[in-house]
């Protein structure tokens, strides 16, 4: 009974959401001060960022002819910038879905170099696919920020523009050395590393985003996450609802979050607050949009679903306080820690939901926007454990699980046959 | 006292349970049928509680 007052007393003074909101400076956008005074010790032929598209045409963001306006100025008139565009490796006609191969190929098969900076189109005619590799020249000691992979190009397609992967720089950690500069170096390919690799996090007004990945371990950890959190499954799906049950969290996941490189391209300023389905490192996703096709996406979810990477799922849940999770508990959970690099740090703001009493569709999709809210809000401001929204939902998931019972016995109290 | 009467009790059951019904999200019949239920249950029995608190201390000033 107390329990049940409590529960009344908390509905009626259910708190409202909070929406973060944040400023962004545009004459700076996509670039920090510190990466600007990192422009001094750039040099020509590095790569900053590899980015493969399917696409027949390729233009330049708006936001991306302005990031090389600020990498010109900082690196002075002299310095070439180049957007190198590059065939699709396969000669069969066939584009290949496995990124990793496709990176690797696409190295040794450069078919045109365009240096048309100065115009804000790329056409490239008649290729059916066609992948892209932004260069920057003067790129030595890169602590820019990644997003001007996606800044400078964005694909374009008559039909659908799929994004194959992208490729960021990734920094050599030793200070340069003094001296003759270095033969140009080839275009190197950066897998993401076993264990996140922090690049330098500063105070930013960009704005949060929540956004989805499927992914394979975990993503090379930069400026561009805000935050980055998981989608964790203790144990695999045994039973026939179980799976019915996880297909219905897979399709709100889609729904509910934009997709991590879809807003690279579209929003490089923002800050994404990045969660991940770990999937199998075998599993090959296409990149899915937020208004995909129903059958998209249960193509995508039946993928993912099987490839779920239940190994990965537990190793993430090891990090979380066992205060905060239940033995047993079917999950998901979902968790998440600021700064990204910061994983397994109980003294850094971490964010943790279980998703167990969730069973309908409805509830799962407002735990989710619950989730997108608390994740978008300043990490500072994230709050474990008693939450009245995840509450409400617990009761209401209750109430749909039990109503039944509860309906008979009281019609039984009643005195009225049930049938 | 207003709340003494058998059917303003009836009434502010009825808005309790309406009102936990709006807040607690359901997605069966069964389950929006189950909050109502307990809902008004709850809000009457929280009046009648109430309820008594005032009695006992009409009794005691009258005592």
């Amino acid at each position: 009974m107390r329990r049940a007052l409590v529960c009344l007393l908390t509905a009626w003074l259910m708190p409202l959401a909070v929406v973060a909101h944040a400023q962004t400076n545009p004459a700076l956008s996509g670039l920090s001060q510190a990466a600007i005074s990192e422009c001094a010790k750039l040099r020509s032929g590095d790569t900053i960022a590899t980015v493969l598209f399917r696409t027949d045409r390729v233009t330049l963001t708006r936001s991306g002819q302005r990031t090389l306006a600020i990498l010109k100025r900082c690196i002075g008139d002299d310095a070439e910038l180049r957007i190198r565009v590059g065939g699709n490796p396969r000669t069969d006609g066939q584009t290949s879905t496995n990124e990793d191969e496709a990176f690797r190929q696409f190295r040794n098969r450069v078919v045109l170099v365009s240096q048309q900076l100065d115009g804000p189109r790329l056409s490239i005619a008649p290729a059916v696919r066609v992948d892209v590799e932004v260069y920057v020249g003067d790129l030595q000691s890169l602590r820019l920020h990644p997003r001007p992979a996606m800044l400078l190009a964005r694909a374009e397609a008559s039909g659908r523009a799929a994004i194959l992967g992208v490729r960021n720089f990734d920094p050599p950690e030793e200070p340069v050395p003094v001296g003759p500069p270095p033969p140009p170096r080839q275009p190197s390919v950066i897998r993401p590393p076993d264990r996140p690799v922090v690049v330098h996090s500063e105070a930013t007004s960009a704005p949060r985003i929540a956004t989805r990945s499927f992914a394979s371990g975990l993503p090379p950890v930069t400026d561009r996450f805000g935050a980055i959190a998981v989608l964790a499954f203790p144990g695999a799906a045994a039973t026939v609802s179980d799976i019915r049950r996880m297909g219905a969290i897979c399709r709100v996941f889609v729904r509910k979050f934009d997709d991590a490189a879809e807003i690279l391209a579209e929003r490089p300023d923002a800050r994404q607050m990045v969660t991940i389905w770990p999937v199998k490192a075998s599993l090959n996703i296409i990149p899915l949009s937020r208004d995909a096709s129903d059958d998209e996406i249960e193509a995508v979810c039946g993928d993912v679903i099987g490839g779920y990477d239940y190994i990965t799922a537990r190793e993430w849940l090891q990090h979380v306080p066992e205060d905060l999770r239940d033995r047993g508990a079917r999950g998901p959970y979902l968790i998440a820690w600021a700064p990204p690099g910061s994983i397994g740090d109980s003294d850094q703001p971490f964010l943790v939901s279980d998703l167990s009493a969730l069973d309908s569709e409805a509830a799962i999709d407002k735990a989710f926007q619950l989730w997108s809210e608390e994740i978008e809000s300043k990490p500072e401001r994230w709050s474990n454990g008693w939450d009245p929204q995840m509450l409400l939902l617990a009761i209401g998931a209750a109430a749909d699980r039990y109503g039944e019972q509860i309906v008979n016995g009281i019609s039984f109290v009643l005195g009225r046959d049930s049938d | 006292m207003l709340i003494k009467l058998p059917l303003v009790t009836l009434i502010l059951s009825l808005l309790g349970a309406t009102a936990l019904q709006i807040i607690i999200p359901t997605s069966s019949t069964e389950g929006a049928l189950a909050v109502f239920v307990v809902g008004f249950l709850i809000t009457a029995a929280i009046i009648l509680i109430i309820r008594g608190l005032f009695s006992r201390s009409a009794k005691a000033d009258e005592g």
